[in-house]
């Protein structure tokens, strides 16, 4: 019975993980984070001005570590302070989203503020837009963030051996990480390049060169949530997922000990999985023409 | 002590030579311009080091060994996905083959990379070689990240009377402050990309990494052991 | 980056001496927390300008990087400090404890950068010495207002053994690397990006009362000055703002021709 209710456990954690992923990454689209974000920066200093929400906090990782952390503490403060659960889940996620909001806020206008040099207008519209919008995604994100970090010291059995504020430091740093290895592609090489052709890299002279116009006017980041989420979002949700109910159910599942040859196994099962998709690819896609 | 410093020392300079595997892309290759992850060598390390603490923390209770051993397997499923994923959304996403331009054949899957190199750029995605030595990476910062884990556990539980949680807390504390220091110091030294064991700039690299990654390592055990004595005796 | 309106030497000063009066101040019933606050905002404000002499030399990976190294180098002396002074039984050696050892440590990985890196920046050492030390005086404010003391055993139950330590890090790493980060550019200007700091600090001290709740009545005066607080430095930097963007439009498409409006 204790070996169902765990699994059941581990199963909504790969669940709720997954929801986490994919909003985790849209939020960093919507509101420009990461990587990419070089690009739309670099986009006014090369003649190219836009109306794409540019913001600058940190890096993911970090965004997502403090944020995510925020959410954790206040939450082991009320635990502590024996709120309900539900209420305290609620609360903590809508803290640590008001934080996002203002992080978001004074970066869009810090950044846009200092190209000044290059006329870049700052455009209270485009804030107005993209706000309510990211901060949707954040706090769903939070909210999935918190409830993981909730089911893995409270209700698992054994529960992971660390206070609640760690684990949602541990969760929001590893999501982060993966956010931005895994979902910011789709965003970076191909929908702010979708001027460029399809199937090839972005070469150095094109930096900067990103599309700046829709089918109807200016091009806004909501447009790229839009794409984004039939791809890059999903596949970002599914490695996250994938990784913290491997990490768990391998585990409950073979033992410590023989749960070490499964752990193996998975990753020797996905370098195969790798080299074939690395192969077909090549017979499909062909050599390029210089 | 003794096991303590000698373990915290493998453990940070193991962290720092994994950094080096690891195949990184840095921002260009979140727009497939250059070969590897794409993402900062450090934000990849902690990742990965953070998800091998977690599972080491789950093996809490077993000899120091197989809770060494367990962080290394979680660091390396997360790589593994990690990097299985970024390849997804490099050929479905965006259309690339992989391939880098570091390199000119494979070793292992001997396939040619230059022609698939699309001009103008440096390669996208990561090729097998790279991928193993990713994996590679991954057991060695695993290993590492857990032995000090385990080791500062292991004391804690024999010396102090604290629960479980507390225990485990401050433990992941200081080995996460290890990751967080002997990371960045190790990405200091590749400075910007790198791919793999196979690249000729890890060749050259590696040697004055390995050196620099021991002696903060050596000074970081010290204040290490020093403030676990304390905790203990003081 | 834009010349400083304000000397980095001067900031340097004035948060040092405050911000250790103020740490010593924070056992003065009621006064105390507000005393801390100020110290902490100060720091913040000291480390982004740090940040923004060193931010312009490529040391090789991103900025918010060497952040988040000084901050663990910070959060390690912060610890021995602790320990040391608990050792000795002497609560009023904590800061200053953690102020030596930070120097200490900040220069052995400031050495390495130089020796072993061979990265050729001239203020290197400076600036990371610079960086740990103002780190330091957040964490530890931060965490006085957390347990309401600097006594380092209080500190020590209910700060670091709670986990709520590691909130604190990444808090700071967030205050004094995000102003830096998202005003970096060419029209980048100082007033602007200490305001912002200030204003992040405050917005992180909202979150550090409300932890708070668990050992101060308080806490709710230490919200609202806080608030307040943030209140004032966001409207200067939406002032700034204002006066030194390119334009400001509510709608519409971006100028077509150079700057005809």
């Amino acid at each position: 019975m204790d070996m169902l209710f765990n699994l059941v456990l581990v199963a909504l954690m790969g669940l709720i993980a997954i929801i986490a992923g994919i909003f985790e990454d849209l939020e960093s689209d919507v509101a420009s984070t990461s990587n990419p974000n070089s690009q739309v920066q670099l986009a006014p200093q090369v003649g190219n001005l836009h109306k794409l929400f540019n913001r600058a906090v940190s890096g993911e990782p970090v965004l997502m570590g403090t944020t995510a952390t925020i959410a954790g503490s206040i939450a082991y403060v009320l635990f502590t302070l024996n709120y309900p659960v539900v209420l305290v889940l609620l609360i903590s996620a809508l803290i640590a989203t008001l934080v996002q909001v203002i992080l978001s806020i004074t970066s869009y206008m810090g950044r846009i503020t200092s190209q000044a040099l290059y006329n870049q207008p700052l455009f209270l519209d485009v804030l107005i837009k993209h706000i309510p919008i990211s901060a949707a995604h954040a706090f769903i994100t939070l909210f999935s963030i918190t409830t993981l970090s909730y089911i893995m010291v409270y209700l698992l059995d054994p529960a992971v051996p660390l206070s609640l504020p760690v684990t949602a430091l541990l969760m929001g740093i590893s999501l982060g990480t993966i956010g931005s290895a895994i979902g910011d592609i789709h965003y970076g090489a191909e929908k702010l390049y979708q001027n460029h052709e399809f199937g090839s890299g972005i070469a150095v002279s094109n930096n900067g060169n990103i599309a700046t116009k829709s089918p109807l006017g200016s091009r806004n980041s909501i447009d790229v949530v839009r794409f984004c989420s039939k791809f890059g979002g999903p596949i970002s949700g599914l490695c996250f997922g994938l990784i913290i109910f491997l990490t768990f159910w391998i585990n409950l599942v073979f033992g410590i000990n023989y749960g070490l040859i499964a752990g193996l196994i998975i990753v020797l099962l996905f370098f195969i999985l790798n080299i074939i998709i690395e192969k077909n690819a090549r017979i499909n896609f062909g050599k390029y023409e210089k | 002590m003794w096991e303590l410093l000698i373990s915290l020392i493998i453990g940070s300079t193991l962290i720092g030579i994994g950094v080096h595997f690891i195949p990184v892309g840095g921002a260009p290759a979140a727009l497939s311009t250059s070969a590897g992850v794409p993402t900062g060598a450090p934000m990849i390390t902690i990742g990965m080091g953070i998800t091998g603490i977690l599972s080491a923390a789950l093996a809490i209770g077993q000899p120091n060994y197989i809770i060494a051993l367990s962080g290394a397997v979680g660091s390396m499923i997360m790589m593994s996905i990690t990097m299985f994923f970024s390849n997804v959304i490099h050929i479905y996403g965006v259309g690339v083959p992989l391939a880098s331009s570091n390199f000119e054949k494979d070793p292992l899957t001997g396939f040619e990379q230059d022609a698939f190199v699309s001009p103008g750029t440096t390669g996208h995605g990561i090729p097998t070689i790279s991928y193993v030595s990713g994996l590679i990476g991954s057991l060695l910062g695993g290993v590492g990240g857990s032995l000090a884990f385990a080791s500062i556990y292991s004391t804690f539980s024999t010396y102090l009377n604290y629960s479980t949680v507390i225990n485990g807390t401050l433990a992941t504390i200081f080995s996460l402050m290890l990751f967080f220091i002997v990371a960045v110091m190790a990405s200091y030294n590749i400075g910007g990309t790198i791919q793999g064991f196979y690249d000729e700039k890890f060749k050259q690299k590696i040697i004055s990494g390995t050196i620099s990654c021991f002696i903060i390592s050596v000074v970081l055990s010290l204040v290490y052991v020093f403030i676990i004595w304390g905790l203990i005796y003081g | 980056m834009a010349e400083d309106l304000i000397p980095n030497q001067i900031i340097m000063l004035v948060t040092l001496i405050i911000s250790i009066l103020c740490i010593y101040g924070s056992q003065i019933y009621l006064v105390g927390g507000i005393l801390v606050i100020i110290a902490s905002v100060l720091a913040t404000a000291y480390a982004t300008n740090t940040l923004r002499h060193i931010g312009k030399y490529s040391l090789g990976t991103g900025v918010p990087s060497i952040i988040y190294m000084l901050m663990a180098v910070a959060l390690v002396s912060y610890v021995s400090a602790i320990l040391i002074s608990s050792y000795l039984k002497l609560s009023i050696a904590f800061p200053i404890m953690g102020i030596l050892i930070a120097i200490i440590l900040s220069y052995i990985v400031s050495m390495i950068c130089k020796h072993i890196f061979k990265i050729q920046v001239e203020i290197l050492s400076k600036a990371f010495i610079s960086i740990t030390l103002a780190s330091l005086i957040v964490l530890i404010s931060m965490s006085c207002l957390i347990a309401h003391t600097y006594n380092q055993s209080v500190i020590y139950e209910e700060v670091i053994q709670t986990g709520l330590i590691l909130l604190i890090m990444i808090m700071a790493v967030m205050a004094i690397q995000n102003p830096y980060n998202s005003c970096m550019g060419p029209n980048e200007d100082q007033y602007r990006t200490l305001s912002l700091a200030c204003s992040n600090a405050f917005l992180m001290l909202m979150v550090i009362s409300i932890i708070s709740i668990l050992n101060s009545q308080f806490w709710m005066l230490y919200l609202l000055i806080s608030l307040i607080g943030w209140i004032v430095f966001f409207r200067k930097y939406v002032i700034y703002t204002k006066q030194q963007a390119a334009s400001i439009r509510r709608f519409g498409l971006w100028p077509i021709d150079d700057g005809d409006d």
